[in-house]
């Protein structure tokens, strides 16, 4: 039996015959990665590619560009699945991988403001359905576009990929305090922001 | 009536606790937090207020739909991931054939030097807008030079003249480097980079096992390209000849290894045994066992041994003998710290233990001329060591060195000045060195 038929065999036992066997954890996942197991790396893939998703649409990437972008990430951290040390969170070095592929990206094709003009483009294009909650969503993302990166990556990575202010001040690279600083004065600035938008 | 959570608002911070409804309205506090804050807002209308208004923005931010993968995505991803690890295998195994070979490397100068030439503006000063991705720039900018530098041959040039007997020390470390920094270069680049580079090192080892020529500095040459070609093989274990030339440069630094345990410069007498030419081939032999290599408790447990008994009781390192500093102590101390560290046996971990606070000493010290030798060997040690007031000395070497690098012209990402040792490996040298502390320093 290969890995992959194995690793099938065990979700099957968990979800009859032992439904309290816990999850495989993510570091585990990544040491059988390193191992060449790539059922363990499907594993992580179909586990983390929505929040990626959701990660880099909120930093402002178009939908289809995004996918490009979790692809990358995730093969990136296939690549280096040997230099992982199971010592370190995984969503960690995941985060800092994507971020770093943002990093590229950004720098590589388009201005962040060209993607969400862009998106706002399409949203603007017209759907049949909640027409007034479409606009509010668009005002809440356009809201989000509008602050700077340095206040608006620990938003996402707080309020969106649910990461502790720890684990951000490590993807990051800055200290605990400035994080909490960055989160509260990007709450006051998106209040402000959206207050403004509902007066006009 | 303004927001408190306003940036215009007149007492933004008039509350102490403010900050603390961020996480109140997060849900991350404790229960005996949220209980005390919520004690404390009950009395105070700023903290209620910003706790509505964070709850406010947090509900519209959810308002946000999530965006869905399309269908398939998974088995795209997985199917790249084996196609690469699949291409990944046959790249490195297939011998280039040397015509094309000749005219890959023809074409691979000539575009080095034309991207040489033409990337003045490749490489900014960081910018402020991404703390990341700015702390990672100098290392991507040495590792794009370090590539452009490699020779057709697939090897790297410490200098002309009496400096290209370091050849095979400088080529290694220049893929140690590139190897350090590959998840963040182009793969296929990288790759290939690398398989030229061992295909180097292979052509100059000789029948006993020797990288290089037979000179007294062999040991360092011996050394790197081992601990290089090591890591060649881990990164594919398929390639029969890369765990050949291992085997052979280890069997050399057993070999050289002297009576008591240490190695001393090619050619000289057991008695100088010392402890710079010691310390790259006991970091080689160290990498091997952990690799898996079999046999070497012995000469590790001998090196190391060796190089404990040149520590002082105040965790200084002696250069043959304890208290012998010709050269100053500070760079050996730490190189010595390290490998000790790295020992599996306790008596090494605690002399090791003693030297830390020598080497974190050397670390927070400022430096008018950069020695790129030391802040390796400092860097490594720290971080190995595990310590966590490192982190903000390690940082500010990292950008101490970062401000010394090159941000324009043709030397562009190079450290080529000021190194006490760069008259001996030129600036490949401490631009290999430069990057692999940087990017040591940053994890």
């Amino acid at each position: 039996m290969d890995t992959r038929q194995a690793a099938c065999a065990c979700t099957r036992m968990n979800s009859t015959c032992m439904p309290d066997h816990p999850e495989p954890e993510d570091s585990d996942l990544m040491l059988r990665t390193a191992a060449g197991d790539m059922a363990a790396f499907e594993t992580i893939v179909r586990r983390h590619q929505q929040k990626l998703m959701n990660f880099f649409v909120r930093m402002g990437v178009n939908t289809g560009r995004a996918e490009e972008l979790v692809q990358d990430t995730l093969l990136r951290v296939f690549r280096n699945s040997g230099r992982y040390r199971a010592s370190a969170r995984f969503t960690t070095f995941l985060y800092t991988i994507a971020r770093n592929a943002l990093i590229d990206e950004l720098r590589r094709n388009q201005r962040e403001e060209d993607a969400i003009a862009e998106e706002t483009a399409r949203l603007n294009a017209g759907h049949d359905c909640g027409l007034a909650g479409m606009q509010a969503r668009m005002d809440v993302r356009s809201a989000l576009s509008k602050l700077p990166p340095k206040l608006r990556e620990p938003v996402i990575l707080s309020v969106y990929q649910g990461m502790r202010y720890e684990e951000i001040a490590d993807v990051l690279k800055i200290p605990l305090g400035t994080v909490k600083s960055r989160i509260f004065l990007a709450m006051r600035a998106l209040r402000n922001l959206l207050d403004e938008n509902t007066k006009t | 009536m303004k927001s408190c959570l306003s940036p215009d608002a007149k007492k933004p911070f008039a509350c102490p606790r403010l900050p603390d409804a961020l996480p109140f309205a997060q849900g991350l506090m404790t229960q005996t937090e949220c209980e005390d804050y919520l004690r404390h807002s009950a009395d105070c209308p700023e903290c209620a207020r910003a706790i509505t208004e964070i709850r406010e923005t947090l509900r519209d931010l959810a308002s946000i739909p999530e965006e869905k993968c399309s269908p398939g995505l998974t088995e795209r991803i997985v199917a790249a991931a084996e196609k690469e690890s699949e291409r990944s295998r046959s790249v490195i195994r297939l011998p280039m054939p040397a015509a094309i070979a000749g005219i890959a490397a023809a074409l691979l100068a000539a575009c080095g030097l034309w991207i040489a030439l033409h990337s003045f503006n490749a490489v900014k000063k960081p910018a402020a807008s991404h703390e990341a991705a700015d702390a990672r720039a100098p290392q991507h900018a040495a590792v794009e030079w370090l590539m452009n530098a490699q020779e057709s041959d697939g090897g790297w040039r410490a200098g002309s003249g009496t400096q290209s007997v370091y050849n095979a020390g400088v080529s290694a470390l220049a893929m140690l480097a590139i190897i350090e920094a590959a998840d963040e270069s182009p793969i296929q680049r990288t790759r290939e980079t690398l398989e030229r580079g061992a295909k180097y090192l292979l052509s100059i080892q000789d029948p006993e096992g020797l990288f290089g020529p037979r000179c007294a500095g062999a040991p360092y040459n011996q050394g790197l390209a081992t601990l290089a070609m090591l890591e060649m093989w881990n990164i594919n274990r398929t390639v029969g000849s890369y765990r050949m030339a291992c085997s052979k440069g280890i069997a050399f630094l057993r070999k050289t290894q002297d009576e008591q345990g240490g190695w001393s410069y090619l050619g000289e007498d057991s008695e100088s045994a010392n402890t710079s030419a010691s310390v790259w081939p006991i970091l080689a032999l160290l990498r091997a066992k952990e690799l898996g290599f079999d046999d070497l408790d012995k000469p590790m447990r001998r090196g190391l041994e060796w190089l404990r008994t040149r520590v002082s009781p105040d965790g200084f390192m002696g250069y043959r003998k304890v208290n012998d500093e010709p050269y100053g102590p500070y760079t050996l101390t730490a190189a010595g710290a390290l490998c000790l560290m790295k020992s599996p046996y306790p008596p090494d971990r605690h002399a090791a233990t003693m030297m830390l606070p020598i080497v974190r000493k050397t670390a927070a010290e400022p430096f008018p001329q950069p020695d790129f030798y030391r802040f390796f060997f400092v860097t490594e040690a720290l971080k190995k060591a595990g310590d966590p007031s490192a982190g903000p000395i390690l940082a500010n070497l990292r950008a101490r060195i970062a401000a010394r690098q090159k941000y324009d012209g043709i030397s562009i990402g190079t450290w080529d000045k000021g190194d006490p040792w760069a008259s001996a490996g030129g600036p490949v040298y401490s631009t290999a060195m430069a990057a692999m502390t940087i990017a040591s320093a940053m994890q």
